[in-house]
């Protein structure tokens, strides 16, 4: 702990508590939960196109993303951390994705996997009627992840720097 | 080889139908027929009893050329191939027979048909948009059909 010079004896209560800093720290608590948050994400178990069978790959035994504590695909929203946006959404299944993203308690994150999630990817053009151009016209997203499909490696490493974004401690998840 | 000469003379019993001389060797079609929207439901009842499935239903949007939407059935059977196309042709914005109650893969292809192009089906049992986001009042596959509405994609949760 580093020393502070005493206060000057005709200090204010505001100046003093800039000096000194906050009396009581939940921080201290906070970064311990972030800890464990970054470090046992549960995604929600849902797919939505061909990036899928990546994300499915990358947690079958040979890339395993339970190394990472994140293998544990949760069949309910209402105990998923994470939502892995992988595939093509659709406009029919965009108010379904809403639905299920509000149904996830917070603090929630998104990855938007594959170029489709990120901006409609090859199914954009001027005036068509079938695709959301992007995820984050639905839900806010955390972490990009080109490729098409990306690999798995992409997929952990995107994990990874998501659980770096957590630690970090800043209020970013929603 | 009984069974397909029954097909022709039950098919041959229906008043409108027309059948091309030459089968379609290219996209292997035996039999390729045209049909008065009226009869068909009878040639669907007839392919159905010679034990043929419902392969494939579209339309097509002919109406710059014709003012007509052509709806196009196709029937196939399991053993030997003997597909068969038969193309109706209806005044644009007139409705079809449906065939759901006849085959059971119609029910879908028509609530495509519908979505994609428009073509109405009478007798249908529940003919709503299969495709396109619930709310959605365009046609995408009509050649007059432009850039989607900006609402729609606010109705996506844009």
């Amino acid at each position: 702990m580093k020393e502070t010079p005493p206060p000057p004896a005709n200090a204010t209560t505001e100046e003093l508590l800039t000096q000194l800093g906050p009396l009581v720290h939940l921080d201290v608590l906070e970064n311990l939960l972030n800890q464990a948050r970054a470090r046992s994400l549960w995604p929600l178990t849902f797919g939505l196109a061909c990036c899928a069978i990546e994300m499915m790959a990358a947690g079958a035994s040979r890339f395993d993303m339970d190394r990472f504590g994140s293998g544990v695909f949760r069949p309910s929203a209402r105990q998923a951390d994470v939502m892995i946006l992988a595939g093509t959404i659709s406009r029919k299944m965009g108010p379904v994705v809403k639905a299920l993203w509000d149904q996830m308690p917070s603090p929630k994150w998104a990855i938007a996997m594959g170029g489709c999630t990120i901006d409609g990817g090859p199914f954009k053009y001027p005036g068509q009627y079938a695709i959301v151009e992007g995820a984050d016209k639905i839900i806010p997203v955390d972490v990009y992840i080109p490729g098409c499909p990306p690999r798995p490696e992409a997929l952990i490493n995107g994990l990874l720097m998501l659980e770096q974004k957590i630690k970090a401690g800043k209020k970013f998840h929603v | 080889m009984s069974e397909a000469s029954g097909l022709a003379a039950a098919l041959a019993g229906i008043a409108s139908l027309k059948t091309a001389e030459a089968p379609d060797a290219k996209s292997g079609c035996q039999g390729l027929h045209t049909v008065g929207r009226e009869a068909i439901v009878e040639v669907g009842r007839v392919f159905r009893e010679a034990g043929y499935m419902l392969e494939m239903l579209t339309a097509l949007d002919m109406r710059a050329a014709e003012q007509a939407m052509h709806v196009v059935y196709q029937f196939n059977r399991f053993g030997a191939p003997d597909r068969h196309r038969v193309r109706v042709v209806v005044p644009a914005g007139e409705a079809v027979p449906s065939l759901a109650d006849l085959f059971g893969s119609a029910n879908w292809y028509e609530r495509e048909a519908f979505d994609m192009l428009g073509v109405r089906f009478d007798g249908h049992p529940y003919l709503v948009r299969i495709l396109t986001e619930e709310g959605a009042d365009y046609h995408p596959l009509l050649k007059d059909f432009g850039v989607a509405p900006a609402a729609a994609e606010e109705a996506a949760g844009g």
